[in-house]
């Protein structure tokens, strides 16, 4: 889920609070990306009124943005956390629902790296769509702001503001929650991010 | 490859899962922003102008379907609020404004027989060169509920670019019509903001030539003071006519405090603590609040710590201090604001010029609970021995309930201990003390520190006026 589309965010959220046309621009680079995110959280319903209301929040928040970052997407990302957190019942049940459907035989072409992943994904989909049900929030925050809107430690700190420090716990605790659901796969996995 | 990487894996796995043709945002988020923008400010003509603006930036767009009939038919689904609004929107962006100059002119001057009221406009018998109803007005007008003129008021804004927004208020509905010749070729029309929305107002001020009612919509639990600025033509009868506001000794919850300093003024300080006063009364604050710039309506109190305002002997407000703690979008951004007013603040939703200075910050204290007191005590004692401290004040957190939101809605990663708000003497242009303060921690026992992460004066915002 690539976000990071232009170093000038800033400029156009400047521009818009006289301009307020300007958000357009904000809103087109990043509102697929923080749409399919939302969608991969909630479903495609859920996904609607959260990316709106975190755009709407956005917008009428525009003037605080702080423009000495370029890139408008952590920000972004934060407020859709926000707006996500709110509907952790509902996340919740997806993913417990995602859990009953049972493995996938799917499997993309591609990479050996990007095969092997989507065979243990497919494999393990039900216990993982249960290890993420069963996330403390603040976690599973951490680790799909990292794996799904692949953002970077220090974006993720700036999205849910927190110190890196924080990130990197979190992340670790959730991440070895995940690979716990996944034993039968572990001589695959490493902990190391290869980003 | 990784746990992470299993992770995407599974994401892109879950894309096929939800209707793999939608992944990208539907286009009709557009116009749910558009919409959304609007109804935030339940039709007045700032937010009006905002969507506008954001709608016709995305109609230009080759990939956007037209705003109008294809945004009400994609907006459907959302339910009939949210379509009616639609309706409303569409209506204003396709079909209002355009009226030729002439006849703006002799609008602005003719608030008699020869306006076209919204009674005659929605019934599409209008004199020629009028509005005439639309599929859209007439979706968005409630037969029952055809406006008259007689005991509302009546106000024309001028937006300085040609734009003039007529209001009616009528029967509990506000109605507006927007002619701008130099941005729609299509004729001005009446809108009625009160189909989807009705807006109920209880209290009128009117002053100078200004109208402000005291409103709400049907989807909003409070009132609010709005201001409808311009050529005031009447007043409506049925509302309760409020005088202008003067400040006393417990007004709104607020407490006569001893100043030397404000007396040596002829101005008396009183001083309101959030956790003693009743959240309606803060919400009511609008009142006394000097913001200005773009917005035409705004209060205080939900995320205020403290206020203190100067009134001189007639009760009016020279000046507010306040401490706003943590919005819950950003509650980094506890802020210490002073605000003097040029002239006093007499009236809600002032626009009068107002100046901050940088004579205050605020630091917000966050780490580790268990080290709150000795960090507190490190503060007192630097601040204590500061010769450019005036004074400070040591907040708690907010709460939810100062945060107005629900303990689920909160930050799970606010870890703020206090907030402090420091009012420094008039001794501008050092900044060697914000930095000192930004770098101030306390290590306990190898136990992780509680940092001052955030130093933020006065100034961040800025003002306009």
């Amino acid at each position: 889920v690539g976000h990071r589309h232009a170093s000038d965010d800033a400029d156009f959220m400047a521009a818009s609070i006289e301009q307020p046309e300007a958000f357009a621009v904000v809103y087109d680079r990043h509102a697929t990306s923080l749409y399919r995110y939302a969608r991969r959280r909630l479903g495609a319903d859920l996904a609607e009124d959260v990316v709106a209301d975190a755009m709407l929040t956005a917008f009428r928040k525009r003037e605080h943005y702080d423009t000495t970052r370029p890139d408008a997407g952590p920000w972004l990302f934060g407020i859709l956390t926000r707006e996500i957190s709110r509907r952790r019942r509902d996340e919740r049940a997806r993913f417990r629902a995602l859990a009953r459907l049972g493995p996938s035989d799917d499997t993309d072409q591609g990479a050996v790296d990007q095969v092997t992943a989507a065979i243990v994904a497919g494999a393990a989909r039900g216990p993982l769509a249960e290890a993420l049900a069963a996330l403390a929030s603040r976690g599973r925050d951490v680790l799909l702001l990292v794996a799904w809107a692949d953002l970077s430690y220090q974006e993720v700190a700036d999205a849910l503001h927190v110190p890196i420090g924080t990130v990197r716990s979190r992340l670790n605790r959730a991440r070895r929650r995940v690979r716990a659901v996944m034993p039968a796969h572990a001589d695959l996995l490493d902990m190391e991010d290869t980003r | 490859m990784n746990d992470l990487d299993v992770l995407r894996a599974f994401g892109a796995d879950l894309d096929t899962v939800d209707a793999p043709e939608t992944v990208g945002a539907p286009p009709h988020l557009r116009h749910r922003i558009v919409t959304g923008i609007a109804d935030d400010g339940h039709g007045h003509p700032t937010a009006v102008q905002a969507a506008q603006r954001l709608d016709r930036r995305w109609r230009q767009a080759a990939d956007v379907p037209p705003a109008g009939r294809a945004a009400r038919r994609t907006i459907r689904g959302y339910g009939r609020q949210l379509h009616l609004v639609a309706v409303a929107i569409a209506a204003l962006v396709v079909i209002a404004g355009g009226a030729l100059l002439s006849n703006i002119v002799s609008q602005r001057g003719s608030a008699g027989p020869g306006e076209p009221t919204a009674t005659e406009s929605q019934r599409g018998n209008a004199d020629p060169g009028e509005p005439t109803a639309t599929e859209s007005q007439r979706g968005n007008a409630d037969p029952g509920d055809t406006p008259g003129v007689e005991g509302s008021f009546r106000a024309i804004v001028d937006f300085g670019d040609g734009q003039l927004v007529t209001y009616h208020f009528v029967d509990g509905r506000v109605y507006m019509r927007f002619d701008d010749p130099l941005q729609f070729d299509a004729p001005a029309a009446w809108r009625g903001f009160g189909g989807a929305e009705p807006v109920v107002a209880d209290q009128q001020i009117i002053s100078d030539g200004e109208v402000y009612l005291h409103a709400r919509t049907s989807a909003q639990k409070r009132f609010r003071w709005y201001r409808y600025s311009g050529t005031q033509l009447g007043a409506d009868p049925e509302l309760t006519d409020t005088e202008l506001p003067v400040f006393t000794d417990g007004t709104r919850g607020f407490r006569q405090v001893d100043d030397a300093e404000a007396t040596a003024q002829g101005l008396t300080r009183y001083s309101a603590n959030v956790a003693s006063t009743a959240k309606a009364d803060l919400d009511s604050l609008g009142w006394f609040s000097p913001w200005a710039g773009n917005m035409n309506y705004e209060e205080s109190g939900p995320n205020a710590a403290s206020l203190d305002l100067w009134v001189d002997a007639g009760g009016r407000v020279h000046r507010k201090e306040q401490v706003v703690v943590g919005e819950p979008e950003f509650p980094e951004r506890t802020r210490f604001d002073r605000f003097d007013a040029l002239r006093p603040i007499d009236l809600p939703c002032s626009e009068v010029p107002v100046a901050t200075d940088g004579l205050g910050l605020t630091l917000t204290a966050a780490g580790d609970p268990a080290l709150a007191e000795e960090l507190r005590e490190r503060v007192r004692a630097v601040l204590d021995g500061d010769e450019r401290v005036a004074s400070y004040k040591l907040l708690d957190k907010p709460t939810a309930e100062q945060d107005r939101i629900d303990d689920t809605r909160q930050w799970p990663d606010d870890d703020r201990i206090f907030n402090v708000a420091v009012r420094l003497v008039d001794d501008r242009g050092r900044d060697a003390l914000m930095d000192r303060f930004s770098n101030l921690s306390v290590v306990s026992g190898g136990r992780r520190s509680a940092d001052f992460n955030s130093v933020q004066t006065a100034h961040w915002m800025e003002l306009g006026g």
